[in-house]
């Protein structure tokens, strides 16, 4: 009797009920046994996809006038650029490409994360202990997913595709509609490829591998941009670096070209006939980690709750369950006798231990370097949502800590700590981080725009750094510490139009602190010179934006 | 070939844990039909890991587990249609009642006359009366009762519960001790995971204990060593 997993070839005692698995579709009996609920929920469900695809649009009408306002501001830089001269060296297509690819690895992280085959964990009980065959279960679950993931791909070129037409008072001339579908399906196709390469990963026991496979890449991409950048303006870089950019994947999808799509939607069909039939060789573990992860991120998106989002993505696969590291015994507890003391300990070492935190740090700074350093980046519009968005990102990076203590309230009631002090005593933390990092932005900046022929101004813009890193801090900790999105007002305020309104102020409770204590950068590069008056109006907002977001209302 | 022979569960020098962290182990074991092994120790022994583990629920650190001597991981149907394992998990469709998550196993399983099984399970677990609930309307004891009746009403060569007894009161805990005895006495084979000490001694006549190593002893000395004696 042949075996048909594991151990093919091996004979099997007589009475092992064998032969081939069951007919039996656990999917569609399942299906057929809600049917009648899932009937009665019909108009609700419309009604959600209702919202759904009207929200969607909506958001990708705001994405494209934000692309588009940018991009019309990279192409006016001719003129408006603050940057010094020779800082400025990459194109900005090229600048372009290598951003998309770091997208795409964005992509691929994120889909290793969360499988992409996957099961949650009533499918894991229910369905995984009959005696059927995985494989079709399996496929159609990554089908389904693949085709959203082109979906999402085919839609996110529309404002990178239109961002090369322009608009004025006349109306708006963008590239020719064939162009643009045949770059939406480019990015599409090559999102897809990218989930069937996650998958085959999983199919080989590599996902743990596969993550650390793409942080590494993403890092060399990184430096390949800087050693690019600094070559060009070095003046060697048609020797050395001959359009690396314009070759890579992440370029394919400007060219407009439909050999390209075609190509790689037969190459993912291709990928498609092998993958498949060795979905079953996944291990059960794995499928429910990855269903774990993906149901998480689906309750937070269904919520509207980024933080939880970005929670659920922070453990990769393969979470550790023991942790023998030498931070511990750099901050050895008999130091940190206080109460305070010993919660700044215990932050730290969750910062330290939170990898995607420093990793986010690094991409903000990368982010400023990027943007100064590439054509077009130089500009007022381009500069300002640069350290805007650098600065959203540092922040949210630092409150890790302090948001898993704003999770599980009674871990603060465990010490001989008010609520009051003990929100303050979380503000410490980023504040030293990001003190750190505004410092380090700061000097980037300063390198960029006054450069070593003014140290003054450039140590000026370092210090107005460290206290715009402060206020951020600040910002980090109302994030952190942000109430639950109030639906039951949502709805109330729908009827009168007005729902957007507490969805807004939920978004941006936490975000609105850290751009006001950025304000002190943005004028610091709008104006010719830098006046010592930034200085003080950045303790200002920044030890203000600090308090302000450490501080504990009244509970209602 | 005659394989006739070959064991249910054999595990060779055994070691289990998650990572690098070593949780319980060697472990030589040979385990047939109509055998029954309690396995018990303190919490955080690793009696679920190695339970998982052996069974192929996940990978060895060391050493090798293998249902009748051939599968190493479930993935295999045939595998599924063997053991039937019963763990501390907690998850449902939320939109199947409790009658149709009975009647998904059996049809899955091809149990002969699935709704009588149903019934009957329905009925041995005192589930009748919840029988059109839906999981989030179900009691916690409940829940645990529906998740064995899942794990029973389905035909297996083996059954492994991890701590059956928690979340039960005490009259369903000794109703399912006497159903497991009788299914050993049948040549069932049973690995028992627990903490209750009356349930191991009706059930099973020899066990393992994990503490500072692993030991076989028997049930009465399992019982002892769960009391803390």
């Amino acid at each position: 009797m042949s075996v048909h997993a594991s151990g093919a070839g091996r004979s099997l005692p007589a009475w092992v009920p064998g032969g081939p698995p069951s007919d039996f579709d656990p999917v569609a009996a399942t299906h057929r046994l809600r049917r009648d609920r899932r009937r009665a929920q019909r108009p609700d469900r419309w009604s959600d996809f209702y919202i759904t695809f009207f929200g969607a649009v909506i958001l990708l009408a705001y994405l494209s006038g934000v692309v588009q306002f940018l991009a019309q501001g990279m192409r006016a830089s001719a003129a408006g650029s603050l940057v010094r001269e020779g800082i400025a060296v990459v194109p900005g297509a090229d600048a372009g490409s290598a951003l998309l690819l770091l997208a795409l690895l964005g992509v691929a992280s994120l889909l290793s994360r969360m499988g992409p085959v996957a099961v949650d964990r009533a499918q894991g009980l229910w369905w995984f202990s009959l005696p059927v065959d995985r494989v079709p279960m399996l496929a159609r679950q990554l089908r389904n997913r693949l085709v959203w993931v082109f979906i999402v791909g085919a839609v996110l070129w529309l404002p990178l595709g239109l961002s090369a037409g322009t608009a004025s008072y006349n109306g708006f001339s963008g590239p020719p509609l064939g162009e643009l579908a045949a770059g939406s399906f480019t990015l599409g196709a090559e999102f897809v490829l990218v989930g069937l390469l996650v998958a085959a990963g999983q199919i080989l026991h590599l996902r743990p591998m596969v993550g650390r496979g793409l942080r590494v890449l993403g890092g060399l991409i990184v430096l390949a941009y800087a050693v690019d950048a600094i070559l060009r303006a070095a003046g060697t870089a048609r020797l050395l670096t001959p359009g690396i950019w314009a070759g890579l994947p992440s370029a394919w999808p400007s060219t407009g070209n439909w050999a390209i799509p075609a190509a790689l939607l037969l190459v993912a069909l291709v990928g498609w006939a092998v993958v498949r039939p060795l979905l079953g060789r996944i291990p059960t573990s794995e499928l429910l980690e990855a269903g774990g992860i993906s149901g998480h991120a689906g309750n937070s998106l269904a919520l509207l709750d980024a933080r939880s989002l970005l929670g659920s993505f922070a453990h990769g696969p393969r979470r550790r369950s023991h942790v023998r590291d030498p931070w511990p015994r750099m901050i050895p507890a008999r130091f940190t006798g206080a109460p305070v003391g010993a919660l700044l300990r215990a932050e730290a070492l969750v910062l330290l231990r939170t990898g995607p935190v420093w990793g986010r740090l690094v991409i903000s700074l990368a982010l400023l370097a990027g943007a100064v350093t590439a054509r077009g980046g130089g500009t007022a519009v381009v500069l300002c949502v640069a350290i805007a968005v650098s600065a959203t990102l540092a922040g949210q990076a630092a409150g890790v800590a302090a948001a898993e203590a704003a999770r599980v309230p009674g871990l603060d009631a465990l010490l001989p700590l008010d609520a009051k002090s003990a929100r303050k005593a979380h503000g410490l933390l980023p504040a030293i981080v990001l003190s750190a990092w505004g410092a380090l932005a700061g000097a980037i900046l300063g390198w960029a725009l006054v450069g070593p022929g003014a140290p003054g101004q450039w140590i000026l813009l370092i210090g107005i750094g460290v206290f715009c890193g402060i206020g951020v801090a600040g910002g980090s900790l109302r994030l952190a510490y942000r109430p639950e999105l109030d639906w039951d007002a949502v709805l109330q305020r729908q009827m009168f139009g007005r729902g957007a309104l507490p969805l807004i102020g939920h978004a941006v409770h936490g975000p609105e602190l850290m751009l006001i204590a950025v304000v002190p950068w943005a004028l610091a590069v709008l104006g010719a010179a830098i006046p010592a008056v930034l200085l003080v109006l950045a303790v200002g907002l920044g030890v203000g934006a600090w308090f302000a977001g450490t501080y504990r209302p009244r509970p209602a | 070939m005659d394989t006739q022979d070959a064991p249910l569960l054999t595990a060779r020098e055994l070691v289990a844990g998650y990572g690098e962290f070593e949780v319980c182990g060697p472990l030589d074991l040979v385990f047939d039909r109509g055998d029954a092994l309690g396995i018990v120790g303190l919490n955080a022994a690793g009696k679920s890991t190695l339970l998982r583990t052996l069974i192929g629920r996940q990978p060895p650190l060391a050493g090798t587990a293998s249902v009748l001597g051939v599968f190493t991981d479930d993935t295999s149907h045939i595998h599924r249609r063997m053991i039937s394992a019963v763990f501390d998990e907690d998850a449902f469709f939320d939109s199947l009642t409790v009658e149709e998550h009975l009647q998904l196993i059996a049809s899955g399983h091809e149990v002969p006359d699935g709704q009588e099984a149903v019934e009957r399970e329905l009925e041995f677990f005192e589930l009748t009366t919840a029988r059109h609930a839906l999981p989030g309307a179900l009691s916690s004891g409940q829940r645990r009762r529906l998740l064995l009746a899942a794990g029973m009403i389905r035909p297996s060569e083996l059954l492994v519960l991890d701590e059956p007894e928690q979340r039960l009161d005490p009259p369903m805990r000794a109703k399912l001790a006497v159903r497991l005895r009788a299914r050993i006495d049948d040549g069932g084979a049973v690995l028992l995971v627990t903490h209750d000490a009356i349930l191991l001694t009706t059930v099973v006549d020899h066990c393992l204990i994990v503490d500072e190593g692993l030991r076989f002893a028997t049930a009465a000395e399992g019982a002892a060593a769960i009391g803390g004696a």
